[in-house]
């Protein structure tokens, strides 16, 4: 009976211990979301097709993003790893450029000077014809 | 809407079918995933299945054989194989408008694919006329062969070598029919541009089946002629572009020389200075594309 009621109480030690470090866990999780809401960030367009999958794709994307509040903001992408742009103490942004790739790419909105990610957004690849090592214009031509 | 979009929609419908069997074939399946950036050996089973590219719009062809013909048309791209090798296809596009023909691709390498196929060398031809009160009339039937074809692929250029040795025509001897062709293609931003430069041989006996003029039935205007063999000489330039993953807007031109043995037989003298035909053969298209 001693022997039950020992263990009880280890048991209900635990279990407080275990929820401190649930609850520390949590919080620290709850600390690495962005502390502003990045509303929006928009990649038009979200595709870019070419003729043939592997073929490099041309497209002017117009990328947009809004916060609610005014931050130091710098757009990344999966290309590089230097910004494409720095907006200072803005709540809003635009770019517009041509990009050229075979491949999706990623677009990461960081807070700066930390380097927290705070919103992303994919434009994606697409292709008419699969490239399974025979030329389409085989099938096209002959 | 031509008469050839009524052979079309039943070539459409069978090749559908084959199509739409491949689809509900688990074991055929593309795995829509796989990425290859070089050409890989592929095995039998990897190389069955279908490809089906239907297109509509608008062309115009001119040639001595018919009256210039433009307006809507269909036009189709089809191809089905199965896992014994053997292969359907449907060529109603571009540059050899094959019609339908069948084969058996016995051998693959890397980059080059043998096949034994059916080959049409020369389409049917029907001439009539009155000179001088001489009737001259003369029925050339198709002649269709059977060709050993072999196709490389480099990336964006295609070569195709095509020697076609037996002909089912039975009405004449020593068919013979050569052909290669080379396809280049460019990439400019999202534009596909291609040009394509093709020659084709037919013997002396076959173009005499479809252009000589016996003795017999020589006339003043239409004297006796045996034409030697010819080469014709296809040059297509085209252009295509996404419109989504689905849709492709297309257009081309193709220009076919005929050889100096075909241009130079009266009866051809005679057709292409009727009016609505020329002495060689253009055609020009314009097209959105669906590839299935």
């Amino acid at each position: 009976m001693i022997k039950i009621m020992k263990i009880k109480k280890i048991n209900t030690k635990n279990i407080i211990n275990s929820l401190i470090a649930m609850v520390l866990i949590f919080s620290t999780k709850l600390n690495a979301q962005p502390s502003e809401a990045v509303l929006t960030l928009e990649v038009d367009p979200e595709q870019c097709v070419s003729i043939v999958q592997g073929d490099d794709c041309y497209v002017d994307v117009k990328i947009s993003w809004l916060s609610k509040k005014s931050h130091d903001y710098c757009l990344f992408t999966s290309q590089q790893s230097k910004p494409l742009q720095c907006w200072n103490n803005l709540a809003q942004g635009q770019l517009t450029k041509e990009f050229v790739s075979n491949e999706n790419i990623t677009f990461y909105l960081k807070r700066h000077p930390s380097k927290k990610i705070v919103a992303e957004e994919v434009l994606e690849m697409a292709w008419v014809y699969k490239n399974n090592g025979r030329s389409h214009a085989s099938w096209r031509m002959f | 809407m031509r008469l050839l979009s009524k052979q079309l929609i039943v070539s459409l419908f069978g090749l559908t079918s084959f199509y739409a069997s491949s689809v509900l074939s688990d074991e055929n399946q593309v795995d829509e995933e796989a990425k290859f950036t070089q050409p890989s050996q592929l095995n039998d089973i990897d190389r069955s299945g279908g490809f089906l590219k239907l297109g509509f719009g608008y062309n115009v062809v001119t040639n001595p054989y018919n009256d210039e013909e433009n307006g809507m048309s269909l036009f189709l791209n089809a191809r089905y194989q199965w896992e014994s090798q053997v292969f359907v296809e449907a060529a109603f596009y571009r540059v050899l408008n094959s019609g339908i023909n069948i084969g058996y691709n016995f051998y693959n390498t890397e980059r080059w694919n043998f096949d034994l196929v059916t080959n049409i060398a020369h389409g049917k031809n029907e001439t009539g006329f009155i000179d001088q009160g001489k009737v001259f009339y003369k029925k050339s039937d198709i002649t269709r062969m059977v060709a050993l074809r072999t196709t490389g692929s480099f990336d964006k250029t295609t070569v195709q070598f095509v020697v076609a040795p037996y002909s089912f025509n039975n009405e004449y001897d020593n068919a013979l029919y050569a052909s290669v062709w080379i396809d280049q293609s460019f990439q400019v931003k999202n534009w596909e541009l291609y040009a394509a430069f093709g020659l084709e041989y037919r013997s002396d006996d076959m173009l005499d089946y479809y252009y000589g003029i016996e003795a017999d039935r020589a006339t003043d205007n239409f004297k006796a002629y045996n034409p030697s063999s010819g080469i014709d000489t296809t040059t297509e330039l085209g252009a295509s572009y996404p419109i989504n993953n689905k849709w492709l807007f297309e257009t081309y031109y193709r220009y076919t020389r005929l050889a100096d043995s075909i241009t130079d037989s009266p009866i051809m003298q005679f057709a292409s200075n009727l009016e609505s035909r020329s002495k060689n053969m253009t055609e020009f298209g314009i097209l959105v594309s669906y590839v299935f």
